[in-house]
């Protein structure tokens, strides 16, 4: 969803932040997919007896500050990391730089209390932590706290479009350095885990039985995660002229609804499609240049299901000459970041092409009914020389749909 | 050789507000100069302020609009509700009607607020079977233990309904608008911010239309709670209708619902199938606002500017808040930008606050009066804040009318975001 060719300024990603259910730190998520392992363990947080359930992605290494919200911290550790790993300091301050997050539920840990004490007869007068709470709840709250920290007065904008949130954040963010209405911005998104969320996707039947195996024919479900994942994208020629390591160029980047219906995807993925294609066409590329496709793979039936029916259709000559693209998906590590996962899915994508692997597909096992001949990954981490130019797609309850095509940059 | 930015102009204008669905129904009650306020009942009677104004939502009239074996108005938050029914309207006005075809050119941006009435719906089942009393009029607590037994009768879309992107997702489903679809949340300028991200992005080519703008509702106790504790509410003790007065010595303001949205079109497109330009866009303007306290005015004022570059417009539509800091801070930023001299139209005195929703409100009026389709009559009954002079003075003051006239609506957030989109009226 980018200016036309013509007039495109080269933007590219200059730092990483995250933390995720592996722990604090790019360099630690990366280590657990790489090696193939799993992140999710018990859920702890609350009794998970009544939903069924025994596994979730929390980052439970993360040492709680009491009075800040969950999602918060989440989201202030990832600053930490992505502001020193993009040397972002003083001259990045301003009306220059932007902020763009994506989140579902933004800081929510706070709410439940309040809806209870709210709820009671009579109202109660408020205090200094009902202030605090209230303030918190606002959805764009972690937006404005991150770019006070940063001094950005540029930009800022919080999308909430569920599970495309912070690519949707990641392509905005894009949009305002290619026109110029930011010369840098701060963006990805931040979700945590809570009750409240994993009860409504458990009233929804999306919730997987044991484990979560993206694009396989027995998958039954997601495992909800939560994390917070940065990036520091900016000019290309300012990045250069900084000195700025360069992880990776965005190439082009798409977007489009199904109009269809809010339960369930356009079964055929038309919206996926129309979001690769854009992607393709801004990006001046065709299927044959995609190297690599990090996939949303929720591994449940609707999403995965749609999700490769698009990708037989975009990548159907390639399929039948044997040369489609690996297909993996990373929820199956982290869990199903809803706000942070656009963010994390793409992030990821661009490590692998730093570190030209394929990451493996955890869990994968029997490919869906006649996917038989495309490649999950699913043995663990392989050499993969030469992979320049990742496609990584993102799918949300409503029928949103989004494609960023990344492109590796050599140092 | 770069491409030009296209030209983006209004075509449509669909509204649900306290006095009725349409336009019209916002025109002729803010000429008329009524009030929308009524007492509050029930649990939301008990909650301060204890006024609000409220829509008697035309349900049946969704029928005329969509298809109901698509989505049906109880798969709805009521900012959803409201923000259907106004797009609806406004297809409606322009002989658009969904048929069930689909337009990948199309879009729809939306701003939005996540917290109510969304978090009480959205457990609603869960709520009422999951929560012993706790007491005589003490409300009720969520009963843990009884939490496994009830989940089975929540249904998915008491979750779905609720969640941030519905807004935007319903408007794309009800339409088969395919092209961009997203909610912007923030607080009071998302609504705004909508409407301008909507316009960068015909600018840009990414679409040929999209529906654009915020519906909200506050009729929920944690927010109107949350509000009052930002101070916003009046405790006057005065009839509603006199009770909100921005840019004067009488501070505070009311809650309302309502929304607006807009059909944005890419001129070329727009002038292709014949359409009636309301008014093209002469800018969008938007900054974050800098801690300095003494350089808010100065970013303000430079959102505004960016609205209608090199111009002064005839009318404008601030935030109108009611909170005598943000009103003064308002009042300074235009008269940086803008100098003296316009008209200012607020329909918070009448219809209140609608978080999100105001601005594009906000828009929709400028965009009627300057348009000569609403004469504003409300000035200050009472004395204007010396401090907030510059738009106090200019409420009740009448603008230019007609072709060429211009407009800036603007609005400021918690968030520290401060929006401004401009528009120069056609004949």
């Amino acid at each position: 969803m980018t200016a036309s060719s013509s007039e495109r300024v080269p933007v590219v990603v200059t730092g990483l932040g995250m933390v995720t259910a592996a722990g604090e730190g790019t360099e630690t998520a990366w280590s657990v997919l790489r090696d193939g392992h799993s992140a999710l363990g018990p859920l702890s947080l609350f009794d998970p007896a009544p939903y069924g359930l025994s596994i979730a992605g929390e980052a439970l290494s993360i040492a709680r500050e009491d009075g800040v919200d969950r999602a918060l911290q989440l989201l202030d550790m990832a600053a930490d990391e992505v502001l020193t790993a993009a040397g972002w300091g003083d001259d990045e301050r301003g009306g220059d730089t932007g902020v763009v997050l994506g989140t579902c539920q933004g800081a929510i840990e706070g709410a439940g209390g309040i809806h209870r004490r709210y709820a009671k007869r009579p109202v109660p007068a408020g205090d200094a932590d009902d202030r605090r709470a209230f303030a918190e709840y606002r959805p764009g709250f972690g937006t404005t706290r991150l770019a006070e920290r940063i001094g950005a007065e540029g930009p800022l904008s919080t999308v909430g479009m569920v599970c495309v949130s912070s690519s949707v954040a990641l392509m905005h963010a894009v949009d305002l350095v290619r026109c110029g209405e930011a010369r840098r911005v701060l963006a990805g998104g931040f979700e945590a885990f809570t009750q409240f969320v994993l009860t409504g996707f458990h009233c929804i039947g999306a919730l997987a039985d044991e484990e979560l195996r993206p694009f396989d024919q027995d998958r039954t479900g997601t495992v909800l995660g939560e994390g917070a994942v940065l990036m520091t994208l900016e000019r290309e020629d300012d990045a250069r002229a900084r000195g700025a390591t360069i992880l990776a160029r965005v190439l082009g980047a798409g977007v489009a609804a199904d109009a269809f219906h809010m339960t369930a995807p356009d079964p055929k993925g038309g919206g996926l499609e129309r979001a690769i294609r854009q992607a393709l066409g801004e990006a001046g590329l065709g299927p044959a240049d995609v190297d690599y496709i990090s996939a949303h793979g929720t591994g449940t039936v609707f999403n995965d299901g749609m999700e490769s029916k698009a990708f037989a259709r975009i990548f159907s000559e390639l399929a039948e000459d044997g040369r489609m693209p690996p297909v993996t998906g990373v929820k199956s590590v982290f869990g199903h970041t809803l706000g942070a996962a656009g963010a994390l899915d793409a992030a990821m994508a661009i490590l692998a092409m730093r570190h030209e692997v394929f990451t493996p597909t955890v869990a994968h096992e029997t490919p869906i009914e006649g996917l038989e001949d495309w490649d999950f990954n699913p043995d663990g981490v392989k050499a993969a020389k030469g992979v320049d130019v990742v496609l990584s797609t993102n799918s949300a309850f409503g029928g949103n749909n989004s494609a960023l095509l990344l492109q590796r940059v050599s140092s | 050789m770069v491409e030009q930015p296209r030209r983006v102009v209004i075509t449509g204008l669909g509204v649900t507000s306290p006095f009725g669905v349409g336009p019209a129904a916002l025109a002729d009650g803010l000429s008329a100069g009524r009030s929308g306020f009524a007492a509050l009942d029930g649990r939301l009677g008990n909650v301060p302020p204890g006024w609000g104004a409220q829509l008697d939502l035309p349900r049946k009239r969704f029928k005329e609009f969509f298809d109901t074996r698509v989505l049906r108005l109880s798969t709805m938050t009521r900012q959803t509700q409201l923000g259907c029914i106004a797009a609806g309207d406004l297809l409606q006005s322009l002989d658009m009607v969904p048929d069930g075809s689909k337009h990948p050119d199309k879009g729809a941006f939306l701003g939005s607020f996540i917290v109510p009435p969304d978090f009480a719906k959205q457990v609603r089942a869960i709520r009422i079977l999951s929560h012993r009393p706790e007491g005589e009029d003490a409300g009720f607590v969520l009963d843990d233990a009884r939490l496994a037994e009830t989940m089975k009768f929540a249904s998915a879309f008491d979750f779905l309904r609720a969640l941030p992107n519905m807004p935007s997702s319903h408007l794309s489903i009800q339409t088969g608008y395919q092209g961009p679809a997203c909610t912007y949340l923030g607080s009071d300028a998302s609504g705004l911010q909508a409407v301008g991200m909507a316009i960068q992005t015909i600018r840009r080519g990414q679409a040929t239309a999209m529906i654009a703008g915020a519906a909200f509702s506050p009729f929920q106790e944690v927010h109107l709670a949350w509000q009052g504790q930002r101070g916003l509410w009046s405790s006057a003790d005065l009839p509603a209708e006199e009770r909100v007065r921005p840019y004067s010595v009488r501070p505070g303001n009311l809650p309302g619902e309502g929304g607006a949205v807009f059909y944005l079109e890419d001129r070329d497109v727009a002038e292709a199938r014949g359409a009636t330009i309301l008014a093209e866009v002469t800018g969008y303007g938007q900054r974050m606002l800098t801690p300095s306290e003494d350089e808010q005015a100065d970013v303000r004022a430079e959102a505004l500017r960016a609205a209608l570059p090199g111009g002064t417009p005839d009318w404008v539509a601030p935030s109108a808040l009611g909170r005598p800091d943000m009103d003064r801070l308002d009042a300074q930023a235009h008269a940086q930008a803008f100098g003296a001299g316009f008209a200012a139209v607020a329909v918070t005195p009448n219809i209140g606050f609608a978080g999100p929703a105001t601005g594009p409100l906000q828009l929709a009026a400028a965009l009627l009066s300057a348009r000569g389709d609403a004469t504003p009559v409300r000035g200050l009954d009472v004395d204007v804040d010396p401090a907030s002079a510059a738009l106090g003075d200019a409420l009740g003051r009448q603008g230019a009318v007609g072709a060429g006239a211009t407009a800036v609506a603007s609005c400021f957030s918690v968030d520290g975001v401060h929006a401004a989109v401009g528009v120069r009226v056609e004949g």
